[in-house]
């Protein structure tokens, strides 16, 4: 059986905290404030070193300026896109939305596939006992 | 004869196969010796002789029963990001180097039990990101046109081995014109077909939601057979996929009359045909369209004024979903994971500073940026906005048109290496493909001559939603009257 419909997109404690962030972040006294948002500002090399530490990339020194060069080559085309006009104009995340393909389906939940936990783990860099391992977390 | 099988096209192959002319393993021995008098392209990226053979024996063994289907002993290939179970899948990174998956990619599977015979896994830009193919961590690929240039990409393994006769057929994937564009710089027909179409289960992720794969063969008759066993629906799998029945494109190619276009309007977008373009590409296009005015066609000029800002707009939304998918590439359930490291998070940032390339990090950062605190609004919701005023123009434009005409790229193969250096200059060679991708049409690429140093030009088709069919027969009616597709490359 197939089921459509759509679900909220946040449970509603993490909807709770969110709303209690931003109203925070307004009297100013939340953890993190918003960064003040300047579309005409190039990107700094303090930009890139933030950036690269959330995509967890470790770059080299010596390539920063050459990366910072090239990224923000893209975001002088990227600026571009602040002169359309867009007031009103719903997002389009998906062609789904305009294929009337909207729906998301969701399967029933049974188990479908066969237990392939070795096959999966062939390509791991390192397995024992048919757990992924990994580096220290806990002292 | 069988010194010429790799100059038949797939539906001929299969008419010799169904009349026990050959079979699927003399087929499958004779590409695989090309394969390797042609490892100087580098369209390969694995073989497994054992594997193909022995799918080309139960082919033989299902010929030999009686069973006649369109595809059943053809050989072909796969574009590297397509995962499969016979052969090792890299996506053109050395994040996967060896990499094997414990299952096939729906596409491989669709087109196996059709009795197609896999044999390899073709080069491509290193995670579908590139338009040259010289972004692979395997090394670039050549053009059979010409070894010093580009054959184009992402898709360019696949374009490479067609053209040269590697194989009759490849699947490729397109994202914001890697079916297309390589399909027109290398000379054969591809056809990128609506989002959702095929199933994306098993397509290693670039930007999955304008993701979709698709053949390239010689000919639109060729890519209608093998998208026919392609398509279809996989709603437990890929749940974006669409939920449409099979259609047997071939059936849908014949159109009567020596005016078979007879009442078919063609759009032809005025910024396609703008001082952007290349005097070859746009005379060889607009040679094509008097051919297609002479089937019966007319042409009308159709507006789409957002095309120059479906580059921004690509370049922020399809790196945005990039940095999520690739967040998966950790060092811990699969791929590379860097030798010397310390604690978790440098085990990270090592094994992804070391299995990904210069390009793939670079729009794993620009997406990391766009959807960071106090940019999501200006960049990524501003691209998406952007995103519904280009699908709306289409719309408009398809009320004046039934199909839109222009060139694929704005030049012919360029040098390998010459744009390496400067990235944003290989993004706006983009400009014609990625407005279809971000709409999420149906777009293919028809041989339509050639240009400078004689290297192949392609005209663009871009039909409405769920209208390939009428592409393909727009392109085949074309094709039986051009030679342009039955052009080969001389060999070295």
């Amino acid at each position: 059986m197939q089921r459509t419909g759509s679900k909220p997109l946040l449970y509603k404690p993490f909807q709770l905290r969110l709303r209690r962030h931003l109203r925070s972040n307004e009297e100013g006294t939340a953890h993190f404030r918003f960064h003040v948002f300047d579309p005409t500002m190039a990107l700094t090399p303090q930009d890139i070193a933030r950036v690269a530490h959330l995509a967890r990339l470790e770059l080299p020194p010596q390539e920063t300026q050459r990366t910072l060069d090239r990224i923000n080559g893209l975001f002088q085309l990227v600026e571009q896109m602040a002169a359309v006009p867009t007031a009103g104009v719903q997002p389009l995340a998906h062609p789904a939305a305009v294929t009337g393909q909207i729906a998301l389906r969701l399967r029933d939940d049974v188990a479908s596939e066969p237990n392939q936990r070795e096959a999966s783990q062939v390509s791991a860099p390192a397995v024992e006992r048919g757990l992924f391992l990994v580096p220290k977390v806990i002292e | 004869m069988s010194a010429l099988w790799h100059e038949r096209s797939v539906a001929q192959l299969a008419a010799h196969l169904a009349a026990r002319e050959v079979s699927s393993v003399e087929l499958a021995q004779h590409f695989l010796s090309r394969i390797h008098g042609e490892a100087d392209l580098n369209a390969f990226l694995a073989l497994n002789e054992e594997a193909s053979l022995a799918q080309a024996r139960a082919a033989d063994a299902r010929l030999a029963a009686g069973e006649r289907t369109p595809l059943l002993g053809v050989p072909l290939a796969h574009k590297d990001v397509f995962v499969t179970r016979d052969f090792p899948t890299t996506a053109g990174s050395k994040m996967l180097a060896g990499y094997r998956s414990p299952f096939d990619a729906t596409v491989v599977r669709r087109l196996a039990e059709a009795g197609m015979v896999t044999l390899g896994k073709l080069n491509c830009d290193e995670f579908a990101m590139g338009s040259g193919n010289d972004n692979s961590a395997y090394g670039p690929v050549k053009n059979p046109w010409d070894r010093l240039r580009v054959p184009g990409g992402s898709s360019g393994g696949s374009a490479a081995a067609v053209a040269a006769g590697l194989v009759p057929a490849a699947t490729g994937t397109d994202t914001g014109g890697s079916i297309r564009q390589p399909a027109a710089l290398s000379g054969i027909t591809g056809i990128k077909p609506t989002y959702g179409r095929c199933s994306r289960y098993g397509m290693v992720a670039y930007a999955s939601s304008l993701d979709q794969a698709g053949p390239m063969a010689r000919s639109a008759e060729d890519c209608a057979l093998l998208l026919s066993a392609m398509a279809g629906g996989d709603p437990d799998r890929d749940s974006t996929s669409l939920d449409l029945p099979a259609l047997d494109y071939s059936a849908q190619l014949q159109a009567a009359g020596s005016q078979p276009l007879k009442g078919l309007r063609i759009g032809l977008p005025k910024q396609f045909f703008g001082a952007g373009c290349s005097a070859d590409v746009l005379a060889a296009v607009r040679t094509a369209l008097a051919e297609f005015e002479k089937l019966g066609a007319s042409l009308l000029e159709v507006d789409l004024p957002l095309t120059e800002l479906s580059i921004p707009a690509y370049y922020v939304i399809a790196p945005a979903e990039a940095s999520s998918n690739l967040s998966r590439f950790d060092g811990v359930r699969y791929g590379h994971r860097a030798k010397d490291h310390g604690d978790l998070e440098d085990m990270y940032k090592k094994t992804r500073s070391e299995g990904f390339g210069a390009e793939v990090q670079r729009r794993i950062m620009v997406g990391t940026y766009v959807l960071s605190h106090g940019y999501y609004d200006a960049y990524y919701l501003q691209a998406q906005k952007i995103r519904r005023l280009i699908a709306e123009d289409f719309q408009k434009a398809f009320a004046q048109c039934d199909v839109i005409a222009g060139p694929v790229a704005p030049s012919v193969a360029w040098a390998i290496g010459e744009k390496t250096a400067d990235p944003l200059a290989a993004y706006l060679a983009d400009i014609y493909t990625l407005s279809t991708s971000l709409a999420g049409l149906p777009g293919m690429s028809v041989p339509a001559g050639f240009g400078q140093g004689g290297l192949p030009v392609g005209l663009q088709l871009i039909g409405n939603y769920f209208e390939e069919a009428r592409l393909l027969q727009t392109a085949h009616q074309f094709q039986q009257v051009s030679d342009w597709h039955q052009r080969r490359p001389v060999a070295p």
